[in-house]
């Protein structure tokens, strides 16, 4: 079935022309050419060849890729995005997943913006540390982005990854450190500040290009995509269009780029007049929102204990775990004998994938035969260092303000340069 | 002269609806899903020539349902399977996962994965696009193919084309009903299984609207909890209002009820093998065929003794301990052959789609 003239991308006063000069399908369009095109529809040349060019379409055989080759492309993949909390990793499988995106609700003060900037240093983790040795771009539209607890956070990880060295005493771990400083940190994490919907959404349709001119960026936070747009947009149909047609682009961003996308929301009431449960807490931005991120997690108050609740994967199942915000960023709560006995205990979510049994004998057709899937062996060496480390010994006050001094006011000096 | 030309190549063709029955006797197939539940809401799986739609609220198991469905075509019936995927969401991993729990020689299952071909559209005007390679693709003549593709599988239509709707775009209707209609053509002409993905709206309505509503054949509505009777009030969650809104309208379930004579049910019953190594050139499958499967799962997990570790999935608070599964309700909302309303349930797991015992 020839494919009609009014699917194609065209804006509405060409494609009536085009039916009003009696053209229906693109068939109709081959054997014709631009000037005379033109001449029928009134329109000039440049526009008539655009349309031609449309009707063409792309010539010759398409090739798809197969699941075997997305897999072992996405096996390739060498390095992971931790939390620093592998109670929060083992919850969505290895920390946060790359070419998707994730999303983290909330209520406010539970760590949001906290595990945002955990995740903006967590992406800089050289690879033979196990990291992926990228940059971070984070959106901010809160202002709710604190440069020197950035700092704090990279020299706690500085700090864990130089404990790491000199247990094992690698060439290149050794090397690595010498370039990994906080000011390296704060230097990769490019800052754009967005206060209000225009603004945002014109972020979001540059970051493709931006991503292009900084091939090293693997991380992009929105912080918080909710505060705009139930501000800033009255209309709710326009709002979900606009929220659906955001999340489409962040999508394809991440899809195509192998980035992970990490969004901020907010939590809104929604009330129960027919059941016992009068009011619940949701996710703002309404249900279609809900369909738009990949992985969705909601970060809780339970007392004064955080939580975190996975609700929407297509990987994993459903599992709530407790974490704890330090001084040192997001960590795993400590397991002292001193807690009571009612804790509840965390499901140690085993790996989803099992590492040990996969196929690694393949025809030989297939580009690559090694379909081992990674183990994470660096990720619970991380953990492990984590977990025996004595708590910080410097309880400092959380923020270092002006006594930081050049160092973070040339951090964000490097960030600003940075700034759209 | 002209005339007579005009009509033969323009004009209708009339045929006896006994016509009709033996071609879809004749080319008709019906793919089971993977889970008996699911096959018996769907009478007996998903009948090529149709257009499938699953909807339901996020986090569901939509996505999950569409890989289940493209693994068990791939390993079980050894069929290929086209995926657009316009959400990113769909995960090599989680269908390497699924075909594990279904083949346990490495070399079956990497040829189980080569025939899910999978594509990524994340605008609407990608997919119209892909959707119409995709026919070309068909087209062509199938040489060298030795397996057929079986399955369109879309995830999802909602999140490409809900932008196009509303004030500023008038015709974002117009290139739903194109899709539509070309996702329809092929499902009819070259004997695919369409299925698509929808979102629901708070009001618990399917989105996109009306239009759409009347374009699938069969509905499924995924859910979390056994369904009551439907929950019209939004309640304070600020919400959509999606062109179904602009119709002051109910709730309306279609309830078509036609019950199935014996005589039907003799024929349906007719358990033909399909010849796996069919001639790509011979598209039209000879019967009536139900292509029989492994059987049901166990919860146990009958074939993935090779896999050691044991793969838990942390319970929510309404399981019981032990359980590793999710727990879903599927009910059928649109059928022209079966009895709307029915709920059946399910579970989703590491392993795929597994019946309740």
């Amino acid at each position: 079935m020839p494919r009609q003239v009014g699917s194609l991308p065209l804006p509405p006063h060409q494609r009536a022309r085009l039916q009003a000069a009696g053209f229906e399908t693109t068939d109709e369009l081959q054997g014709i050419g631009p000037c005379q095109l033109a001449e029928e529809l009134a329109i000039p040349r440049e526009e008539a060849m655009g349309i031609l060019r449309m009707a063409r379409g792309q010539e010759g055989p398409v090739n798809y890729p197969n699941a075997l080759q997305l897999l072992v492309e996405e096996q390739a993949e060498d390095g992971l995005l931790p939390t620093f909390s592998s109670a929060l990793d083992d919850l969505l499988g290895s920390g946060v997943e790359l070419a998707v995106i994730t999303e983290l609700c909330g209520a406010p003060g539970v760590g949001k913006t906290q595990l945002c900037l955990q995740l903006a240093v967590d992406i800089q983790i050289p690879g033979c540390f196990g990291g992926l040795g990228g940059q971070a771009a984070y959106l901010d539209t809160e202002g709710s982005f604190m440069p020197e607890r950035l700092q704090q956070m990279s020299e706690a990880v500085i700090t864990h990854c130089s404990r790491l060295a000199s247990t094992k005493q690698e060439r290149d771990q050794q090397d690595a450190l010498k370039t990994f400083t906080p000011d390296f940190i704060l230097g990769n994490v490019f800052y754009f500040r967005c206060f209000d919907v225009t603004q945002l959404i014109a972020q979001s349709h540059l970051l493709p290009d931006f991503v292009d001119s900084h091939p090293k960026v693997r991380l992009v936070i929105i912080d918080s995509v909710a505060s705009p747009f139930r501000h800033g947009v009255d209309d709710a149909a326009l709002r979900t269009r606009l929220l659906i047609s955001l999340a489409q682009r962040l999508a394809q961003l991440a899809s195509t780029r192998r980035l992970a996308v990490v969004l901020t929301n907010q939590m809104t009431t929604r009330i129960h007049p027919n059941s016992t449960q009068s009011a619940s807490l949701t996710p703002a931005l309404g249900e279609s929102w809900g369909h738009a991120a990949t992985h969705r997690v909601i970060l809780q108050w339970q007392g004064n204990r955080r939580f975190a609740n996975l609700i929407k994967s297509p990987t994993r199942g459903e599992a709530t775990v407790e974490f704890t915000v330090t001084s040192e960023g997001i960590r795993d709560v400590p397991t002292t004998p001193s807690l009571p006995a009612t804790m509840p205990a965390i499901p140690t979510a085993s790996m989803f994938l099992s590492s040990p049994t996969i196929p690694t004998s393949l025809p030989s057709t297939s580009t690559s035969s090694n379909l081992i899937l990674k183990s994470p062996s660096a990720l619970p060496s991380l953990h492990m260092t984590s977990a025996s480390m004595p708590p910080s010994t410097s309880a400092s006050p959380a923020v270092l303000g002006c006594t930081a001094g050049a160092i973070s006011i040339a951090g964000e000096k490097r960030m600003r340069n940075m700034d759209d | 002269m002209v005339r007579r030309v005009l009509v033969a190549q323009l004009g209708a063709f009339l045929a006896s609806a006994e016509m009709a029955y033996a071609e879809l006797l004749s080319s008709t197939a019906i793919l089971p899903t993977g889970c008996t539940a699911l096959n018996s809401l769907l009478d007996c799986g998903l009948y090529t020539g149709e257009l499938t739609e699953i909807t339901g609220a996020p986090g569901t198991g939509k996505t999950q349902v569409c890989a289940c469905v493209a693994v068990s075509v791939a390993c079980d019936l050894k069929q290929r399977v086209f995926y657009i995927d316009t959400t990113g969401s769909l995960s090599p991993s989680l269908l390497l996962c699924l075909t594990q729990a279904k083949l346990t020689e490495p070399s079956l299952q990497a040829s189980a994965l080569q025939r899910i071909e999978i594509v990524k559209a994340f605008d609407a005007f990608s997919v119209l696009d892909e959707v119409e390679k995709f026919q070309k693709r068909l087209s062509e003549p199938l040489l060298a193919r030795e397996e057929e593709v079986r399955v369109l599988l879309l995830d999802s239509v909602f999140s490409v084309f809900s932008p196009l709707f509303g004030s500023g775009h008038a015709d974002g209707q117009s290139f739903l009903m194109h899709l539509a209609r070309q996702l329809k053509f092929l499902a009819k002409e070259y004997n695919l299984a369409v299925v698509v993905t929808n979102g629901v709206l708070s009001s618990g309505r399917e989105a996109l609207g009306r239009a759409w509503s009347h374009v699938p054949n069969v509905r499924i509505s995924l859910s979390m909890e056994r369904s009551g009777p439907p929950n019209k009030v939004a309640g304070q969650s600020m919400e959509v209002a999606g062109p179904s809104d602009e119709h002051a309208c109910t709730d309306v379930e279609i309830e078509d009820d036609i019950v199935r004579s014996d005589v039907e049910m003799a024929e349906m019953e007719e358990n033909i093998e399909i010849d796996a190594t069919d001639d790509g050139s011979d598209r039209h499958v000879k019967k009536f065929e139900r292509i029989e499967t492994k059987d049901t799962r166990s919860e146990s997990g009958g074939g993935v003794n090779s896999v050691g570790d044991i793969i838990r999935l942390g319970g929510t608070s309404a399981a019981s301990g032990g359980d590793p599964k999710s727990l879903r309700y599927a009910k059928l909302t649109k059928s022209t052959r079966q009895a709307v309303g029915v709920d059946v349930k399910f579970y989703i797991g590491p392993q795929g789609l597994l019946d309740c015992q």
